[in-house]
């Protein structure tokens, strides 16, 4: 028998093809709009066209005249059911559908249902709604004027429009070291509202059975299990009889994990109706109404000795968070993960400070391609230090390996609270330094500079902190953070494994059977991965924050370590020795000292089920629930190369290199696919994407004519290179890399601008940066 | 949104009948596209409405002008105009200033502000066009003005109102050859 190696199974670090791709080329994937149900009827929803709007009153007269459309719901309909407020992920209340108010434009007002998608949206437009509008806030410093109007009149108690307060580090001394400083830098920034704006939008097709009892909900969900429990908990729906299924995603990026209205107001119409309802939004709304990203005013401070030595890190934010606070971060932390912003750098004070407000606008604050505002936090210390080294006039490359935490300081607690499992930042940064020839590129730029040409470098040496999360600290709504695997070993030696995760494009199929590859010693191509599907899925709580491999990566570990355990005892048994005799090696079990003794795993699955040891059950099947014991740290050094054109404004990245360590690597390709479309969102949200309102709280920009995605016109090339630095309490030392790339690239483009305008004094420029504001800041500084 | 636009323009007819012309909405209404006066409350009190149409709706904006300021003297005038729609899809609120001065030989120099603040669909969907279908708007408006007003002068049957739903594709279509025009030289404006 030929030897059994990982190249052979695909096993862990193999470039195998991605599984889920065939059926995607084909055409035959599964999206939520692909779902046909007999007699299925379809909604609408009507929305604001206000940003803050009291309801005089609904008439539907109309509407129900329109050819085809079979009901309209409002509010008055779900307060019947007490469903036309619902909880959000963050603890607060959202309406379902406005009943006396409005809070944003687009806001969900009413519901219509018609036989035709046609039907539903006529008669959508014909709902008349009288508004009388009212004074809007959109501005989230003006939200905190003592005469800004109130605008969650519906909470009782509460007396203005913020939401909390939350402080992190040590804030005494923090200022005592501010005092004593001998260099201090500060600067104001908003990392702008955007959207993650995935290209499948959000919707479901929910089909109450009157007959079986039974609802069946196809939904755009990165956490079908969470949301079961969430419609059990609000409405009359029963846990075991609902099952969700999140089929194939079109893109989440943390879109995908909140619940809409749509989703309970389709569920609410087919419990009416009895007939499965079909609700799938809009471009537009899903851009106008879901789950936005970012929206944080920051102030960064450093305090550094002469030399460039860090001493201290201060930061405080205004976070709005619109209307509702439906961030999606866990319980106890209401701005996520956002003190991991002491970055790379080992900083003996700090102190950091949130705010969050209720504004006119729709609400959100989820994780776009991050985990819990940890892009917030990288971005605010990543520009801070390069201020400093402006002001320092010292090179952004000296200043940041002389504060790095150094390899020997791991694990190592962060004056913030965290304990960094692993890392060896200058490694990572001197390997790009070495692909991007950094020397070479300053001298050029030195040069390019004397005749008048603009070029500039940016740097940023991110760590990031992913794979939510440890149960002792970490919750949605009360559910633990972990992950479910379950294996099954079938006769013939194949796999059917379920995880409670769901892939959006990450390549779960791919990447979990060649971690069960390795850890059962059977070909990846004889395990079948299936997630979304709440009747036999394992319970999880979802895919974002970079939590699948750190999570359910490691339940799926444990549960083929616990498939080995009872392989051993069979294998004994057939091969007649005690169990103490036999040990796993070579991806088989072999008899000790004599490794021609050995039988497969896949003839110890035809055994268990055939020829199982007596007194053992038969079968060959495990579940593992895996509570990490902490949370991974990947991190990287990302340079970004650009020349801006001196008379207009126009730049192009010239290069980009990306250096990540993500700890052991599954799947090199599937690794390289995902940095490649994170550093593009990057570059999206550094140069394109912001969600603007006018004064109105009209949404400027509610469609991919005016909010807009990078095409591979505008990508330039990425270079990536990787160093590998194992987490040292993952069970195969794998930290997760889905988001490292949307955290850490816009610091270095942003950095690269700044860097490349710093001799005219420039030292901050708000994101999206665009030819416009180059030229612009050009213009004032008398070169355009 | 908010769109202010500021426009003069001379017309050949003397003050006095510019004047009288302006002051009154019954008779200015008519030349802004899409627009018509459907009652007078009092001689400051209208209502009135205007029809829009975007893409494949229509939106009929009804409300009431009000004449903030008048002066006969100085020949100024500030009309403010609310509308919402039927439907609820948005409103609008237009405030317009006219102010008229005699030019030497006889004819009239209008200077006219008019600032526009919409809420609804379409300052959400047409954010990026609504200024240049703003000023094409008003190029109408000031066409149809001078055209209005020469009829009357005449003592000819003015043009009937044109109070079908002006379509601001088309406004927009015409703001796409405009802005083609400026790109390719053609308009020296």
């Amino acid at each position: 028998m030929s030897e059994i190696t990982s190249e052979s199974l695909g096993g862990i670090g193999q470039s195998v093809k991605r599984k889920e791709d065939l059926r995607f080329i084909l055409g035959k994937g599964s999206y939520v709009e692909d779902f046909y149900l007999p007699g299925m009827v379809y909604g609408c929803v009507v929305r604001s066209p206000f940003a803050h709007a009291k309801i005089n009153g609904i008439d539907s007269s109309e509407a129900l005249k329109v050819p085809g459309v079979m009901a309209v719901i409002t509010a008055k309909e779900l307060e019947g059911a007490n469903l036309s407020w619902m909880p959000t992920l963050a603890g607060d209340t959202q309406a379902v559908l406005a009943d006396k108010k409005v809070h944003f434009q687009s806001q969900e007002v009413a519901f219509v249902i018609g036989e035709t998608q046609y039907a539903a949206a006529d008669g959508a437009e014909a709902v008349e709604v009288d508004y009388e509008e009212l004074p809007v806030v959109v501005d989230p410093f003006k939200a905190l004027d003592p005469g800004a109007p109130l605008l969650r009149d519906d909470k009782e108690g509460q007396k203005d429009n913020h939401i909390f307060n939350w402080q992190a580090g040590d804030k005494e001394a923090t200022e005592k070291a501010f005092q004593n400083a001998e260099v201090t830098v500060s600067q104001s920034t908003h990392y702008q509202r955007c959207h993650p704006a995935p290209m499948e939008t959000c919707g479901c097709v929910a089909d109450v059975n009157p007959g079986t009892g039974r609802t069946t909900i196809y939904i755009t969900s990165q956490a079908p299990h969470a949301h079961r429990t969430v419609l059990a908990l609000v409405s009359p729906l029963k846990e075991h009889t609902t099952r969700l299924v999140s089929p194939d995603l079109g893109g989440g990026f943390g879109n995908k994990v909140p619940v809409y209205p749509g989703y309970i107001l389709a569920t609410v119409a087919s419990l009416t109706l009895g007939l499965p309802v079909k609700w799938i939004e809009t471009r537009s709304e899903n851009i106008q109404s879901t789950g936005f990203a970012r929206d944080y005013h920051t102030t960064m401070e450093l305090a550094a000795t002469k030399d460039g030595k860090i001493t201290a890190l201060r930061v405080k934010t205004l976070a709005d968070h619109g209307a509702f606070n439906a961030q999606a971060n866990p319980m106890k932390w209401p701005a996520g993960l956002f003190s991991i912003c002491t970055g790379s750098y080992d900083i003996p004070n700090a102190h950091v400070e949130v705010d969050a407000v209720y504004t006119n606008k729709a609400p959100g604050g989820v994780a776009y391609r991050c985990s819990f505002r940890v892009t917030e936090a990288s971005y605010a210390i990543e520009r801070a230090v390069d201020l400093l080294a402006g002001e320092l006039k010292m090179d952004p490359v000296q200043l940041r390996k002389k504060n790095f935490i150094q390899p020997d300081q791991f694990p190592y607690t962060s004056v913030t609270g965290w304990e960094y499992d692993s890392g060896d930042y200058e490694k990572a940064m001197q390997v790009a330094l070495d692909l991007v020839g950094y020397e070479d590129l300053r001298k050029e730029q030195a040069e390019k500079r004397a005749k008048g040409e603009l070029m500039g470098i940016g740097i940023s040496s991110f760590t990031e902190i992913a794979g939510a999360g440890p149960r002792k600290d970490f919750d949605i709504l009360g559910l633990s953070m972990n992950d479910g695997a379950e294996i099954r070993v079938h006769p013939t030696g194949t796999v059917t494994a379920r995880f409670g995760v769901k892939s959006q494009g990450q390549g779960h199929e791919t990447t979990f059977a060649q971690i069960l590859a390795e850890e059962l010693g059977l070909p990846e191509a004889d395990i079948l991965v299936e997630e979304g599907d709440t009747d036999t899925a394992p319970y999880g709580l979802g895919t974002y924050g970079s939590r699948s491999t750190p999570v359910a990566g490691g339940a799926a570990v444990l549960a083929a370590r616990k498939v080995r355990e009872k392989g051993m005892k069979i294998a004994a048994h057939l091969l007649e020795v005690s169990e103490a005799d036999i040990e796993w090696k070579n991806y088989q079990f072999q008899v000790k000292g004599a490794p021609a003794k050995a039988k497969t795993m896949a003839e110890v699955a035809f055994a268990a089920y055939t020829n199982a040891p007596p007194g053992e059950e038969v079968g060959l099947e495990a579940t593992y629930y895996y509570d990490p014991p902490n949370f991974t740290f990947p991190f990287g050094t990302y340079i970004c190369v650009l020349d801006i054109d001196n008379k207009t404004g126009e730049f192009k990245i010239r290069r980009f290199v990306a250096v990540d360590d993500c700890g052991t690597i599954i799947n090199p390709m599937i690794l390289e696919g995902q940095i490649h479309g994170g550093l593009t969102e990057g570059l999206a949200i550094a140069t394109m994407q912001e969600i603007r309102f006018d004064d109105q709280g009209n949404c400027l920009n509610g469609s991919f004519m005016d909010y807009l995605l990078p095409t591979a016109v505008e990508v330039p090339n990425w270079d990536l290179d990787r160093t590998v630095t194992p987490s040292p309490h993952h069970p195969i030392g794998a930290k997760g890399v889905g988001e490292s790339s949307n955290v850490g690239s816009p610091a270095a483009i942003v950095n690269a601008f700044v860097d490349a305008l710093s001799h005219l004094g420039v030292t901050n420029i708000e994101m999206p940066v665009t030819p416009w504001k180059i030229w612009q800041l050009l213009h004032e500084k008398g070169v355009a | 949104m908010q769109v202010t636009l500021e426009n003069s323009f001379n017309l050949e007819q003397p003050i006095e009948k510019v004047w009288a012309f302006l002051s009154d909405p019954t008779k200015v209404a008519p030349c802004l596209p899409g627009a018509e006066i459907l009652e007078v409350v009092s001689k400051t009190e209208f209502k009135g409405g205007v029809k829009m149409k975007l893409g494949p709706f229509t939106t009929q904006f009804k409300g009431e002008v009000i004449i903030e300021h008048l002066d006969d003297q100085a020949h100024e005038i500030r009309m403010v105009g609310k509308g919402k729609d039927a439907r609820g899809t948005g409103s609008a609120t237009m405030v317009i200033t006219g102010k008229l001065t005699e030019l030497p030989g006889g004819g009239t120099e209008m200077v006219s502000t008019s600032e526009l603040t919409i809420s609804g669909k379409l300052a959400q969907f047409g954010s990026r066009m609504i200024q240049d279908v703003s000023k094409t708007m008003f190029q109408q408006f000031t066409e149809t003005f001078a055209e209005r007003l020469q009829a009357e002068t005449e003592g000819r049957e003015a043009a009937p109102a044109q109070a079908d739903a002006v379509s601001v594709t088309e406004l927009a279509g015409a703001v796409v050859k405009g802005a083609m025009g400026r790109i390719f030289g053609k308009d020296k404006n």
